[in-house]
């Protein structure tokens, strides 16, 4: 009996010891590193070998009377990038939304329209650094700029909204005007995978077809 | 007179009507047709999604189509339609295998019928679409009604109790070489 009682404090001493030790060990990387410690484990979700050949971008045109692209990008090319001055964001913006593509940048959901094209159109990115970790932080009135090769467009943010992953009707297909919805998952610092959005709504403010 | 020139002017404008009125194109027509409802189990059913419906558009918008391979398309959606009524359900997510393969094979000879491709990927889970090497579409099954998944598994909180494990069993390796 006070054989097995020893045993049971050595071992809870034992596991005291070594979280300490986890600790001390964590502590002193996030002290030593700080926030390079945040970038390198985003760098490591990022990486993934690319097995698909580059794709060049080919150029594009849009009919602006029809409001429609006369050609539109592969899936999976990159074709225009995505900033917003307020945040330091600027990243490339791929057509589609798979998990390669949401590795190297902005995705846009094929389930919607294009820049230019006079409805909804729905991007999304990851919620770590360097990608949209900061988009809660958007104000109202803040500018989302796209640049394409077919034209440069600039949206108003008008809204944002904490919506809950399966709230589809929040992500609506038509607008009566242009809208840019644009999401990531909420919260940021969720354990497992995150089961609500934060999602922006902008509106065209101007665009500039090239 | 007068009324002789009015029936007169009447016909010639229903006629100059009738032959400015443009007649739909096969991918016109096929798109009308996959966008409408059907008749499925009872009830009223789209068979497309808006977000799906978008793409075909954009497929459809930007490729022609000949009178046979709208007709050869719209009879392996009826089939399949007939399919799903047959079994009762609403959806194709619902069918039994045996159906469902019946629906793949549909889609499949609707995809060659315009020279597309269709790869269904069990593990990832994807649904493909290419018109020769061009891939126009790729389908996640894991995001079908939801918004994508943007965020990656924090390795920080997984790590954690990894490391932890590993720190106790050498600590009690090394507690037991120092006591033996």
């Amino acid at each position: 009996m006070l054989n097995q009682k020893t045993r049971i404090k050595a071992a809870i001493s034992y596991i005291i010891v070594a979280l300490l030790f986890v600790f001390i060990l964590l502590g002193s990387i996030q002290i030593v590193f700080g926030s390079q410690v945040s970038e390198a484990i985003s760098l490591i979700n990022m990486i993934s070998i690319d097995t698909n050949n580059i794709k060049e971008e080919k150029e594009i045109k849009i009919n602006t009377e029809k409001k429609r692209l006369q050609s539109y990008p592969e899936y999976g090319t990159k074709y225009g990038n995505i900033k917003i001055e307020s945040l330091n964001v600027d990243l490339p913006l791929y057509y589609g939304d798979t998990l390669d593509i949401l590795r190297k940048g902005v995705g846009q959901s094929s389930g919607g329209y294009f820049p230019g094209e006079g409805d909804s159109i729905k991007c999304m990115a990851h919620n770590t650094k360097g990608f949209l970790r900061e988009l809660q932080n958007i104000k109202i009135g803040a500018i989302i700029e796209i640049d394409t090769s077919y034209g440069n467009f600039k949206y108003e943010v008008y809204n944002t909204k904490i919506i809950h992953q399966t709230d589809l009707a929040a992500l609506p297909t038509h607008s009566p005007e242009e809208t840019l919805m644009l999401y990531t998952c909420y919260p940021t610092n969720s354990i497992g995978h995150a089961t609500h959005r934060f999602v922006t709504y902008s509106k065209l403010v101007q665009e500039e077809v090239k | 007179m007068k009324k002789l020139l009015s029936v007169t002017l009447l016909i010639v404008l229903v006629l100059t009507l009738a032959t400015t009125v443009k007649a739909a194109t096969p991918a016109e027509e096929l798109y009308n047709y996959i966008s409408g409802t059907f008749t499925i189990a009872g009830q009223e059913v789209k068979l497309l999604t808006d977000d799906q419906l978008v793409t075909a558009e954009r497929y459809l918008s930007t490729h022609e189509l000949t009178n046979d391979e709208y007709l050869h398309v719209r009879d392996q959606i009826v089939s399949t339609v007939d399919i799903m009524d047959e079994a009762g359900v609403t959806s194709v997510y619902d069918l039994e295998d045996a159906d469902l393969n019946k629906v793949k094979s549909n889609v499949k000879e609707a995809a060659e019928t315009l020279g597309l491709t269709v790869n269904y990927d069990a593990n990832k889970k994807t649904i493909s679409v290419y018109d020769g090497t061009t891939l126009l579409e790729t389908t996640s099954l894991d995001n079908a009604n939801k918004a994508v998944q943007t965020d990656v598994v924090n390795y920080a909180y997984v790590a954690a109790p990894i490391v932890a494990i590993i720190a106790v069993a050498m600590f009690v390796g090394y507690k037991k070489v120092v006591n033996a």
